[in-house]
């Protein structure tokens, strides 16, 4: 089933912040990450990956573990930037990954301030095992 | 060299005219204001929490001075004190004041700390219809409604939820909440060293990360009284003009991505990628270019980053009538966007909206004119002014913004000094007596202020005000009487940034 | 009915170009000059050794304290480093540390692909910050 669903992986990203515009930039003519059938839906439902960044506070977090639970299996998990692989900038005792190590399982860290948009396609490729 | 001399000797007239003002102020609030004083060119003064309204009231009904703007209320916690930052503006007479008072509840009493700040909002919101906006607590949860909009996957819109009420498919009421931004972020306004700030400010306004650097290292640069050499002037307008154009860029695409133009996104995302390659090459980063220094910059441009530079804003220069007549020839996209969330003058005046958004409604404001912003004087621009202020009209005076900036950038190249950058200033060991300081820049979306207490080389204090409150505060008051399919289109129209909607958590 | 005949033309030119995208794996994507990558520790290119004497002037100034020193002494009496970590998962990739080096000892790759299912391996030890030399050439780092 997994491999199946590595044909067309579907994205997810949730939360807000800076890594969201170079995630999103990846889907321009340059770097095209469509090449690999990745695309970027709107509902957690329909997606196989959730990619976590930006700024979170404990509503955030609530949505965002809403938004896991919400996902079928077979699920990836991707943190991507600083803020969620190891702590915040703005805060240095806030750190998203330890508050949530029981609900979420992270399945690749990304990190980068933000990561640049080769990073994170080079993300995609370890997770479809191309690279 | 006369006129150099000239002005160092005499400060502008429009610093003297400040100063007047000033002095009539203290005339005519005498008891009831301490410390009033000019910090950069805005005026700054304490008063006591119970005199405030007065003192609002006073300041509102004085003819001479025309203050009409509420541009934003701001709050932070030292001591165990809540202290307010009130922040009018008038336009008219192109100058802004900055009010410092102290509650008197403690901050970790919560409820009567809330209480008493809505107590206080209320009051001031007789006076400043927008006061309103800043009400805490309650505000979306006891009432009902029609709609919930959480927040949306699109840059920009993330940030915060939508309650409306409809009748139909017409909006009567909208109510936005801003409970999902508040995060915490002590650490960076708190007892930072101004090399960490630096490196870090820029994520307040990710999507223009210099402006945030450069309003900051231009107030210490005011503070210091330093003399910044034309080159590195001369830099930093070329740096800050592609940010501009960066950001003008992804808000197209943005729209691009609302009406569903995807041919057109694609284009736009090309020439995205050129400007940021742009940006890269001087700063070294794409998003956070932690490169303006104070009295400086951190790396001199050489002779082959300015070829590189004149040539790519050629080719933008090619390409974007192509991406403008794609968007805007196609009578489909300009029915839609044509009449749709209209605000005219006054009202968008009334909300404290700076920026794009506020020319495209007929206001020619624009701090890089009317102060003396870096060396824009020097340069000759015109300032894109609008008319109907509907959904059109905003996304047609950023291609105008855009094509200005490449015109600033290909006046600044030719005329770029050739002039040897002294080494930087080493700041840590930088032993300044204490002290506060305001200043503001034209960033994409509007004026980008900064107050900060500043003591030897450690930040003590630093809020952060961003133009992106107010725009969420018109969207509001446009949302209601538009039709639900335009939500969307609305709140993508009017730019805004993520990262200046956030507001520091309590602890 | 001319932004037609204009919007024709426009994508026809389009058939005669090389494609845009570039084939990530398969070709290199290079990246702009003086971007700011995975730092690396420079060698003195006649004796084959390291650069840095571990002064910390780097870790003072990270603004994410992700850099970590120590230092011994040797025979002759002189402190000098014994081994420099660095915690990529912390860096924000500033470059604060290569702008306020003395010695021009660290500098900034090219290098920028980095992801792993674990954490614990982004803290890279002395050895493989000197390998990341390989990178540091911006049209190879695809290696």
């Amino acid at each position: 089933m997994r491999q199946l669903v590595k044909n067309s992986l579907n994205l997810f990203v949730a939360g807000f912040g800076c890594c969201k515009k170079e995630i999103y930039s990846t889907l321009g003519p340059t770097y095209d990450i469509s090449r690999f059938g990745v695309n970027f839906v709107n509902l957690p439902e329909d997606s196989d990956v959730l990619v976590i960044q930006g700024f979170y506070n404990r509503t955030g977090e609530r949505r965002l573990l809403d938004c896991y639970r919400s996902m079928e299996e077979p699920k990836w998990v991707i943190a991507a930037g600083k803020c969620i692989v190891d702590r915040s900038v703005f805060c240095q005792d806030y750190v998203l990954t330890d508050r949530l190590k029981n609900e979420i399982k992270i399945d690749f860290y990304v990190p980068g301030c933000p990561p640049r948009p080769e990073a994170f396609i080079y993300c995609i490729l370890r997770i479809l095992e191309i690279h | 060299m006369a006129k150099e001399l000239y002005d160092g000797i005499y400060s502008s007239h429009k610093l003297i005219f400040v100063e007047k003002i000033r002095r009539n102020l203290e005339f005519y609030l005498k008891n009831k204001v301490r410390d009033i004083r000019l910090l950069g060119q805005e005026i700054f003064f304490n008063t006591d929490i119970d005199n405030l309204p007065e003192v609002l009231k006073e300041i509102r009904k004085n003819p001479e001075i025309e203050v009409d703007i509420l541009s934003s209320i701001n709050k932070y916690i030292s001591k165990n004190r809540c202290i307010l930052l009130i922040n009018l503006s008038s336009v008219s007479n192109n100058f802004s004041m900055i009010i410092k008072a102290s509650l008197k509840s403690p901050a970790d009493d919560t409820e009567t700390f809330a209480a008493e700040y809505n107590k206080l909002i209320n009051q001031i919101s007789a006076v400043y219809e927008s006061a309103a906006f800043y009400l805490e607590g309650s505000k979306t949860e006891d009432r009902h409604f029609d709609i919930v909009l959480r927040s949306h996957i699109l840059d920009g819109l993330d940030a915060f939820d939508t309650y409306l009420n409809a009748e139909e498919d017409i909006i009567t009421k909208a109510n936005i909440s801003t409970r999902i931004s508040v995060i915490p972020f002590y650490s960076i306004t708190n007892k930072v060293t101004i090399t960490e700030l630096i490196s870090k400010i820029s994520r307040f306004d990710y999507n223009a990360g210099i402006f945030p650097e450069l309003c900051f290292c231009l107030a210490l640069e005011e503070l210091m009284q330093l003399k910044v050499a034309r080159r590195v002037q001369f830099i930093r307008m070329i740096i800050s003009e592609l940010s501009r154009i960066s950001n003008h860029l992804s808000y197209i695409a943005k729209m691009a991505t609302v009406l569903g133009s995807k041919i057109t996104l694609s284009h736009i995302l090309i020439e995205q990628e050129r400007a940021l390659r742009l940006i890269e090459l001087v700063t070294g980063s794409r998003v956070h270019p932690n490169y303006i220094r104070v009295g400086g910059v951190r790396k001199d441009l050489n002779d082959e980053i300015l070829k590189n530079i004149s040539a790519g804003i050629k080719h933008l220069f090619k390409k974007i009538p192509i991406i403008e007549s794609m968007l805007l020839d196609n009578t489909v996209i300009t029915h839609k966007l044509k009449n749709t969330g209209q605000a005219d003058r006054q009202a968008v005046l009334g909300c404290g909206v700076t920026g794009p958004n506020l020319r495209a409604s007929g206001a020619r404001y624009d701090l890089r004119k009317n102060r003396n912003l870096l060396l824009y004087r020097e340069v000759s621009f015109l300032v894109a002014v609008g008319k109907y202020g509907d959904c059109l009209e905003r996304l047609y005076i950023r291609f105008r913004e855009i094509y200005q900036s490449i015109k600033i950038i290909d006046q600044l190249i030719g005329l770029m000094p050739d002039e040897h950058i002294r080494k930087l200033i080493n700041l840590s060991e930088l032993d300044m007596p204490y002290n506060k300081m305001v200043s503001s820049i034209e960033c994409p979306h509007g004026v980008f202020k900064i107050y900060f207490e500043i003591e030897k080389n450690v930040v003590e204090k630093l809020v952060v005000m961003g133009p992106s409150r107010n725009s969420l505060y018109l969207a509001e008051t446009i949302l209601c009487g538009s039709r639900t399919e335009d939500i969307e289109l609305i709140l993508a129209s009017l730019d805004i940034s993520s990262g200046e909607i956030m507001q520091e958590l309590p602890i | 009915m001319r932004p037609v005949i204009r919007d024709f033309f426009s994508g026809f030119g389009n058939l005669f170009r090389k494609p845009r995208t570039v084939v990530y794996p398969k070709e290199k994507i290079i990246i702009p000059e003086g971007s700011r990558g995975i730092p690396r520790l420079k060698l003195d290119l006649d004796s084959l050794e390291i650069i840095c004497n571990g002064c910390g002037d780097c870790r003072k100034v990270c603004p994410e304290n992700c850099i970590e020193i120590i230092k011994t002494v040797d025979e002759n009496g002189i402190e000098v480093l014994d081994e420099f970590y660095l915690d990529l998962s912390r860096c924000s990739f500033c470059g604060n540390c290569v702008e306020f080096c003395n010695l021009d000892a660290i500098e900034m790759t090219y290098r920028h692909q980095l992801a792993e299912p674990d954490k614990n391996s982004f803290r890279l030890e002395k050895l493989e910050l000197i390998k990341q030399s390989d990178y540091s050439l911006r049209d190879f780092w695809t290696k």
